[in-house]
């Protein structure tokens, strides 16, 4: 007679917790490696970036590489500081926010992200109309399609596994790196346009400098960083290898970009074509795959578009409902969740809505949410600095100087070329 | 019934009527029930702490002082002061423990007893954020919203207050039911998880921790300082345990086995070898065995030496001497038989049985059709290896919106 005696396997446990995985289990292991901020960097080059990057190369060529270097940088020790933000507190931004400023600060920052995202949300569906039109479909057949996917997916289905696709499906925009090359740019002028900065005081320039940096570095993307770092349980100990994660997102993000610029300076720009469609930006693939280039095109585009209106609704209603206490939770009935459905559900009617107005010229829609994403920036980037620089919330993981002063660089960087912009719109209108 | 919000903010006036500052916060003592307001603070140039004694009143037009105010006499505020109503708890989020989730507040209510200003409640409500937002007209024009208060009796700070400020942390949590704190613990962070799971005593925690949503565990107990989870993963039973370590990251498993005591560390690894979703990734190791030739006076006598969980005691499991299964004792059968009666002859010899590499499925539709509480798991050659009680597969025959699941932004 013998009580609980434990049967005896001698098996290397070494093996035995990944020998217990399915194959869908190492893939997500996989992704939780990849990590939070290669998928940011990955969503964040969305339709607006396409159209901005490709916007930026066609108008001024190579002129204004310059400006993604320093995004870069700048992206690299922001996104550091929502990933430390996220590891050392365990909170999401809006969380945070709440916490620390109130409820006045709270309800300014969540009217800027609500602002930033409805405008991103109508480009990402502009996004869709634009890769249907390529292929010759009504975008009034596609575009309502493409929001009743984004809901059915994320609503009822799991969007972490639809991610793996849609990120597989971005690896279609590395083609510009080819492409880049293939175009054969002027490597001189394109070392001259990275390395010495240039200004021209007009309006378009001023415009599409400021929609680089506002499709670069957006508000959303830093609530969504710290959330996603939040829910994957990232804390102190991962810390060092989530710093590595968003270093490498923002310098392939940003690598990206930088060969989208030079593509389409190299075709578009060099043989003075103008790109007021999004078929004409599609043609700056050409000297890659010819006439497929379109195609191609369409294709990433609809990826990039698909993936950003899933997942800015979503993480615009989850920051909303988490700064206000609501519940929030696609796991729970629309009934239980009024305020998180509501939210999810209006941006995207919101999105869809917009786009199907006859006659919405598509380029203007992808590029605006740059340009207001940059002027709206700045709330959040302060808001931003002061958590991080509080002791009381993350102790000794404050920033140091020098992250301080590349980050309020940028903060300041981008509130004076605000001020410069509208200076010089209202000049410019009132000499109309 | 005046709320924090509508008192802060205001001019302190002296009893002569002029103005001495601002009030900023109130200092409660949160270990007594309805806690009562011991201090007020009051910012002019730089903030300064004044006991409630020196206080005359307190309204939303203003507060009043019952002495002229004298600056030199009282300290500045520190961070060691009692906790602050303002900066401490509201806009934080708290434990609801009647409604079994964590709210934020948005406001709290004050109500004077005996010349005592004290705590009665947390608003949650829109109203409430509309209040603080001096909105709150919006609020009229939807039928005026009522607040929606929730008794300071049944809330718990723990969250949103540092642990070492607080006597008893988590008071509130440690009173409720381990399934319902799993409830609450997996709507927080894994680092706030984590916090409460050291706060509370090894035995609770586990329980909690056994009722936590399968993605939620492996990121609190990676979260929790390790000799703290090792202590907790040796108070859960042996599937539990291996359940959670399966999913956690393998050097950070390798380490908490390591600190766990070598016995409950061999039972867990033992489990592991098997795949998580098989009847062997899913069984219990810790059941009673017997033999054919124990009487049952002997068998009871064990039982009441030994006292045996309730999971592990309606079935007994019959063995030969190199662990092959003969047959089941159930409980029932033990009882009823005479104290002489040897095992072999009062036990079920026709047994259903699972094999170890079953799927899991196949476990939970025998359990259901056969109408059983657990089924004993054998090897290839009819040894026994543990059990799969009804509990451990409830989660695949209940609909998945009955379960616990963490709020997380993607599904």
């Amino acid at each position: 007679m013998n009580t609980t005696k434990p049967p005896e396997r001698s098996m290397a446990a070494a093996r035995t917790v990944v020998a217990r995985m399915s194959g869908w289990q190492r893939l997500m292991l996989f992704l939780a490696v990849m990590g939070p901020g290669l998928i940011t960097s990955v969503v964040d080059n969305d339709a607006t970036g396409i159209a901005g990057y490709a916007i930026a190369g066609t108008r001024f060529g190579y002129s204004l590489l310059w400006v993604l270097i320093l995004t870069t940088l700048a992206l690299a020790v922001i996104q550091e500081m929502g990933a430390r933000l996220g590891s050392i507190t365990g909170k999401g931004l809006a969380d945070l926010i709440r916490e620390r400023f109130g409820v006045r600060i709270t309800a300014l920052a969540m009217l800027v992200l609500l602002i930033a995202n409805s405008t991103t949300v109508v480009a990402e569906f502009a996004g869709v109309a634009g890769a249907s039109e390529i292929f010759g479909v009504s975008r009034y057949i596609t575009v309502p399609i493409a929001g009743l996917v984004v809901f059915t997916v994320v609503v009822y289905g799991s969007y972490r596994r639809v991610e793996v696709v849609l990120l597989a499906g971005s690896l279609v925009f590395l083609t510009y790196i080819v492409t880049g090359f293939l175009a054969r740019p002027e490597w001189g002028a394109v070392a001259r346009g990275s390395l010495v900065p240039t200004f021209d005081f007009t309006l378009p320039y001023f415009t599409i400098l400021i929609g680089l940096i506002g499709t670069t570095i957006t508000p959303w993307m830093l609530f969504y960083l710290q959330s996603t770092v939040v829910d994957k349980g990232l804390g102190e100990r991962e810390y060092a290898l989530e710093r590595l994660d968003v270093y490498s997102g923002s310098v392939i993000l940003n690598v990206v970009a930088f060969f989208i610029v030079v593509t389409t300076a190299a075709t578009l720009f060099a043989h003075g074509e103008p790109a007021d469609t999004v078929t004409d930006v599609a043609r700056s693939l050409r000297p890659l795959a010819g006439d497929f280039a379109e195609r191609l095109f369409a294709i990433g585009l609809l990826n990039a578009s698909l993936m950003a209106a899933a997942v800015l609704p979503l993480s615009t209603a989850y920051a909303v409902c988490e700064a206000f206490g609501w519940e929030r939770s696609v796991d729970r009935p629309a009934r239980e969740a009024p305020a998180f459905f509501g939210l999810f559900a209006g941006l995207i009617l919101i999105g869809l809505a917009t786009v199907l107005i006859p006659g919405v010229p598509l380029l203007v829609l992808l590029f605006l949410p740059n340009v207001v994403g940059g002027i709206l920036l700045p709330v959040v980037l302060i808001l931003m600095l002061k958590l991080v620089n509080d002791r009381r919330i993350v102790g000794q993981w404050v920033n140091s100087r020098r992250q301080n002063a590349v980050a309020l660089g940028a903060t300041i960087a981008v509130s004076a070329l605000t001020v410069a912009y509208l200076a010089i719109a209202i000049l410019s209108v009132t000499n109309l | 019934m005046p709320f924090v919000s509508q008192v802060l903010g205001r001019a302190v006036l002296d009893p002569d009527g002029s103005r001495v500052g601002t009030l900023r916060d109130l200092l409660v003592a949160v270990e007594l029930p309805y806690p009562p307001v011991r201090a007020v603070v009051i910012g002019n140039s730089h903030l300064q702490v004044v006991p409630w004694a020196e206080i005359a009143s307190v309204t939303p037009r203003a507060t009043a002082l019952r002495h002229p105010f004298d600056r030199a006499a009282y300290p500045p505020a520190s961070d060691d002061d009692l906790i602050w109503i303002g900066r401490d708890i509201l806009d934080k989020q708290i434990v609801d423990t009647e409604g079994v989730k964590l709210v934020r507040v948005n406001d709290v209510a004050l109500t004077l007893i005996n010349d005592e200003l004290r705590l009665a409640g947390v608003d949650n409500s829109t109203a409430g954020l509309l209040r603080r937002l001096r909105l709150e007209w919006v609020a009229g024009l939807f039928g005026g919203a009522r607040p929606r208060l929730i008794d300071w009796g049944q809330v718990d700070i723990g969250p949103a207050v540092d642990v070492v400020r607080l006597k008893v942390p988590f008071d509130g949590l440690r009173r409720m039911r381990p399934a319902d704190m799993a409830t609450v613990i997996s709507q927080m962070s894994p680092g706030k998880a984590a916090d409460v799971l050291e706060a509370l005593d090894d035995e609770t925690a586990a329980r909690a921790m056994a009722e936590l949503p399968d993605e939620h565990q492996a990121a609190v107990l990676t979260a929790m300082e390790p000799d703290e989870a090792a202590d907790v993963l040796e108070q859960m039973r042996p599937d539990d345990a291996a359940d959670v370590l399966g999913d956690v990251e393998e050097k950070r498993a390798e380490e908490l086995m390591r600190l766990m005591v070598p016995k409950a560390a061999r039972e867990v690894r033992s489990l592991l070898a098997y795949p998580e979703d098989t009847a062997g990734g899913r069984m219990d190791t810790s059941i009673i065995t017997v033999s054919e030739n124990d009487t049952a006076d002997e068998i009871i006598n064990l039982l009441r030496r030994t006292a045996p969980s309730e999971d592990q005691i309606y079935y007994l499991y019959v063995v030969d001497d190199a662990g092959h299964l003969r047959g089941i004792l159930p409980l029932r059968n033990l009882i009823v038989a005479p104290p002489d009666a040897r095992v072999a002859d009062i036990m079920h010899r026709d047994v259903e049985f699972v094999r170890v590499d079953d799927p899991e499925e196949q476990v939970a539709q025998k359990l259901i059709r056969y109408d059983l509480l657990a089924i004993p798991v054998v090897d290839e050659q009819n040894r026994l290896k543990g059990v799969v009680t009804v509990n451990d597969v409830v989660d695949l025959v209940t609909p998945r919106s009955w379960q616990n699941r963490p709020r997380r932004m993607l599904g």
